[in-house]
């Protein structure tokens, strides 16, 4: 099972197979609710490998991750468009867009050990605009 | 990969052997509707507190300089202090973290007679009016 990611807005991100390792979608609402809440939130989180291109052959466009994440909430670009595929056989089992992500959360763990860094990355999808979200799945790739 | 650690003003070297972990993380409150201007940028090192068995008496590490920042009080300007990460990897510089306003948030140190060297954990934090300053780069030769 492969990811693919693409990310429009800002400086575009575009991942293959081979860097994201994870990808969780949840829809949530408030627990403590009698009956089906309209505080509806639509999260996703990704998690994935800093690979450090190190002859400049493929540009490591994890660090515009970094610099999404640091985008103060007054510029346009600190929502983006965000769309993510479930790929495996040959089939597009999931594919997720979000219109207007934003980062509530970014983390990048580097250690001596691996060789290779991680990140993880939580968005979410602004929850006035939350019925923009795309989810669609089962199509040929 | 090698991590180096630094910070001016006043200067702290972290040899390259010390440094084990990094952990970058910005973060804002989870129950946003949307993208607020509470953002919290934070830099985690987890490192090797050395000794010098060469020369008894030389410290081997400067971690004993970052114990003393750890207890400089708020009110003193030495509290901030810009910080600079480098993960150096293949001859190039990988990642740059440039925080150039950091306090301590948290700073611990763990010692046990099983494991021969000491271990600490920095945390530090960007000045919360001061988060445009931050700085990621990464991808340039030395």
């Amino acid at each position: 099972m492969g990811f693919r990611l693409k990310v429009t807005g800002g400086k575009d991100v575009e991942f293959n197979e081979g860097i994201i390792t994870a990808v969780n979608f949840l829809a949530e609402t408030p627990n403590a609710t009698n009956a089906r809440s309209t505080d509806l939130g639509v999260v996703m989180k990704i998690s994935g490998r800093i690979n450090f291109s190190l002859g400049a052959e493929v540009e490591d466009s994890t660090v515009e991750l970094a610099n999404w994440a640091l985008m103060p909430s007054d510029q346009a670009n600190c929502y983006r468009n965000v769309q993510v595929q479930v790929v495996s056989g040959g089939q597009i089992v999931r594919q997720y867009t979000y219109p207007n992500a934003f980062v509530m959360d970014y983390m990048e763990d580097l250690n001596d050990e691996e060789g290779v860094g991680t990140f993880h990355l939580l968005l979410k999808q602004k929850k006035d605009l939350t019925d923009k979200v795309e989810l669609k799945g089962n199509f040929e790739a | 990969m090698a991590l180096a650690f630094s910070t001016a003003d006043p200067e702290i070297t972290l040899e390259e052997e010390s440094a084990r972990q990094i952990i970058f993380k910005v973060e804002i409150p989870p129950d946003s509707r949307a993208r607020t201007k509470d953002v919290g940028v934070t830099l985690t090192l987890v490192g090797k507190i050395l000794a010098d068995t060469s020369q008894a008496g030389n410290a081997a590490d400067s971690t004993a300089k970052i114990m003393e920042w750890s207890v400089v009080p708020s009110e003193k300007k030495e509290a901030y202090r810009s910080v600079t990460v480098k993960i150096k990897s293949g001859g190039i510089v990988t990642r740059q973290y440039e925080l150039p306003n950091a306090f301590i948030v948290d700073y611990t140190e763990d010692f046990a007679d099983d494991s021969g060297v000491g271990e600490f954990t920095l945390k530090l934090k960007q000045m919360k009016n001061k988060l445009a300053d931050v700085k990621v780069t990464g991808g340039f030769s030395e």
